[in-house]
């Protein structure tokens, strides 16, 4: 089963054997430098934000993988540069085995209508002037492909795979709770029958209750459709719960890559086992050794020499964790892991 | 491990069978009364805290937390909002009926709260000492050098890395998880006995939630203080609390000790809400919901409010009457027809 994912290096290049399997998305050695500009007349840059840097993983059909990390470490930038609302620094994006970034107008075409997104934000991502069957239908005129009698049977179905009712359509957005504002997203991006759903934080602003009635659908939707999701998120057991594959970032870098179980259950980096044993416990009896981290995140702009995690990292004892960035290497399965303690042990 | 963890669970009972009452509410009801009608934000509740204990006040959105913290400080949003019932017992007095400038002496130095959003509660155009500052004066005379050797230990005692120099930052100049250690710094500002932390960790990331988490319990161990932690997380509860309470539509549905609340949730919506969590620990499929929604709080019916959401709702829950609190265990209460 294509839960693998690749742990190529900086020179290794993805080659055909890749493109052969059920791989939607082909992620290799993806960089988004944001540069940083003083002066208002002569922009000067100053520094560069290294926001993502060298990222490599592949999606596959009907899985769901998943960006772990904490705030400000690169993953909403990630999607965006994949929504190509971003340009990539470098790097290769192939979707079913194709170039993305430099492809021509037919092929964005096609991408655009395969890849979709649903944001953090019910409140603000749905057009507040648009009825609910126009703010639906959007992404099915953009590719122009059916006509309009379609489109309304359409709008009506993905409402109903959501589990809205047909009536929806002719309301506004405010008329909608949160739970549903984020159906009617979620309506959105399915109109145009994609093979990937980018979900960047697609719960987090959401009450409990309706939370695990969005993950439920998106489950069943998944089931249903085949449709792979990459989902960004920052609460670990929702990502636990949804992902077959998972990466967890650290400064705009892949730390750990490998399947739910791989990562979750032998967590291997340093900054992994830091952050899941910081995780709530879901039983006052459940008291985890925590793992504390000194200081905060340091700011990606003039990221640490040598490993980027290793002036907070509890076990850094290598004089290699302050000269050399450590590559992700493989350590058995799909598991991969950028640390060199975890290298020589 | 299991040592550990039975010192741990012995440490929390000592603690609380031992404090004094700190706190007594009783019956206490917050309306606001609104365009639309009255809300019944807080609508009856009762319970009462121990010095060093930590209540964990759970709930959906819009069921009244909130309501329940601005009511003990008598900050309810005006004009709508009024206390129309009930007593709040401190120190024997009963809060409800203090007049506003009796309140100031009351607040911050007696109970203190951390409001829901951290960026509201500190004022963006003034450095952090300032603010600090100024709160520590409203209850102390010191001045000049003392103040400001305060106003460091207090940001040290919340564990702000050079202390001394971030006196002169501005809000917008610290990173979201020191404005929420700052907003603590200053409600402990006046050694309250009793804080009332609103969802103070929403916004942080997973590692700073554990450390600002740590912090809370520690300080809240070293000054027994007792604290009321206001969050929809059942996650922190396990973490921090001694004792749970659930809201639902302004009333407190459930109420026990946090492991029988977790080994043991009688309430349909506490059974619910502990379910509708994914787990690290424990994996599922499919996760249970609650079907519709919670209900607006104006022209609630006189029954059950989780009726129209519950599935073990039957002939037992009658129509014209709120089910009595009834005792479940040592002291646990519930309040759903199954028990009465
Ligand atoms: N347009 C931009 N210009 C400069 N820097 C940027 C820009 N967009 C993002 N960044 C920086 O890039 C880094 C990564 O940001 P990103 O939004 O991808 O993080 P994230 O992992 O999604 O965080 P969060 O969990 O808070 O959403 C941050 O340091 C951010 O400040
Ligand atoms: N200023 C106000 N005027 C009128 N009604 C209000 C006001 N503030 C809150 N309410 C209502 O009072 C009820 C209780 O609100 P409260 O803020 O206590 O909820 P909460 O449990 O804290 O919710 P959340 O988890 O979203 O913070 C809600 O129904 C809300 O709509
Ligand atoms: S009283 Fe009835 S409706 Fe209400 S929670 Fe109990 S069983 Fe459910
Ligand atoms: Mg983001
Ligand atoms: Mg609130």
């Amino acid at each position: 089963m294509g839960t693998e994912v690749s742990t190529a290096g900086q020179d290794t290049k993805i080659g055909q054997s890749m493109a052969e399997t059920d791989a939607v998305l082909e992620v290799s050695n993806l960089k988004k430098y944001f540069p940083v500009t003083k002066g208002i007349i002569l922009r000067k840059t100053v520094g560069q934000v290294q926001a993502v840097d060298d990222v490599t993983f592949t999606v596959r059909r009907g899985q769901t993988f998943a960006l772990a990390g904490e705030s400000g470490c690169g993953k909403t930038t990630t999607s965006r540069v994949l929504l190509r609302l971003e340009d990539a620094t470098a790097g290769e994006v192939l979707f079913r085995g194709k170039d993305i970034l430099n492809a021509d107008k037919d092929l964005v075409k096609e991408y655009r209508r395969s890849v979709q997104a649903v944001f953090q934000d019910p409140y603000s991502s749905l057009e507040p002037r648009m009825r609910v069957g126009s703010i639906i239908s959007e992404p099915l005129m953009a590719t122009g492909a059916l006509p309009k009698k379609e489109i309304r049977v359409r709008v009506e179905e993905v409402l109903a795979q959501v589990g809205l009712s047909p009536d929806a359509a002719n309301r506004f957005p405010h008329e909608f709770s949160g739970g549903q504002r984020q159906r009617i997203a979620l309506a959105r991006s399915l109109a145009s029958s994609p093979d990937l759903i980018l979900l960047d934080e697609p719960v987090s602003a959401l009450d409990v209750s309706i939370r695990a009635q969005i993950l439920n659908l998106l489950k069943d939707l998944q089931d249903q459709l085949g449709v792979a999701y990459l989902l960004v998120a920052h609460d670990l057991a929702t990502v636990r719960h949804m992902c077959h594959s998972i990466a967890v970032m650290y400064l705009g870098r892949l730390v750990e890559t490998g399947s739910g179980e791989e990562v979750f259950g032998n967590p291997l980096h340093p900054y992994t086992k830091a952050l899941l044993s910081a995780a709530l416990p879901s039983h006052p009896r459940i008291q985890r050794a925590e793992i504390e981290l000194p200081g905060e995140v340091p700011s990606p702009l003039n990221p640490p020499k040598g490993c980027r995690f290793h002036p907070r990292c509890p076990v850094a004892v290598m004089p290699q964790c302050a000269e050399s960035l450590p590559e992700l290497e493989n350590h058995g399965g799909s598991h991969a892991v950028a640390c060199h303690l975890a290298r020589s042990a | 491990m299991s040592e550990v963890v039975s010192e741990i669970n012995t440490l929390r009972s000592a603690t609380r069978s031992s404090g004094q009452i700190a706190l007594e509410i009783k019956d206490l009801k917050t309306y606001l009364y609104t365009r639309w009608g009255v809300v019944k934000a807080v609508d009856g509740v009762s319970l009462s805290l121990r010095d060093g204990e930590c209540l964990g006040l759970v709930g959906e959105s819009g069921c009244g937390k909130t309501m329940f913290g601005l009511s003990l400080m008598r900050l309810l949003p005006r004009p709508a909002g009024r206390i129309v019932g009930g007593e709040v017992l401190f120190n024997g007095e009963d809060i409800v009926k203090k007049s506003e400038a009796e309140m100031r002496e009351i607040r911050g130095r007696q109970i203190s709260m951390v409001l829901q959003d951290p960026m509201t509660a500190l004022d963006p155009i003034f450095s952090v000492g300032r603010q600090l500052t100024e709160t520590i004066t409203i209850s102390s005379d010191l001045k000049g050098p003392a103040l400001l050797e305060r106003a460091v230990e207090l940001l040290r005692m919340v564990r702000i890395p050079a202390p001394a120099e971030r006196l002169a930052a501005f809000p917008f100049q610290m990173s979201g998880g020191m404005r929420q250690r700052v907003v603590g710094a200053i409600a402990l500002a006046q050694e309250p006995r009793i804080l009332i932390a609103d969802e103070p960790t929403t916004s942080l990331d997973v590692t700073t939630q554990a450390n600002y988490l740590r912090l809370l319990k520690s300080l809240q161990e070293r000054l027994n203080l007792t604290l009321i932690f206001i969050t929809h997380d059942f996650g922190i509860v396990a973490r921090v609390c001694h004792r749970v309470g659930v809201m639902y539509a302004g009333k407190l549905v459930e109420l026990g000790d946090v492991e029988d609340i977790f080994d043991n949730p009688r309430h349909p919506y506490t059974k619910c809400l502990i379910d509708s969590v994914p787990k690290l620990d424990k994996r599922v499929t499919r996760l249970a919901t609650i079907t519709g929604q919670p209900p607006t709080l104006h022209d609630l019916p006189p029954g059950c409010s989780f009726r129209p959401r519950c599935t073990e709702a039957g002939t037992h829950c009658r129509p014209d009457q709120y089910p009595d609190p009834a005792m479940v265990g040592d002291r646990h209460y519930v309040r759903c027809w199954l028990y009465q």
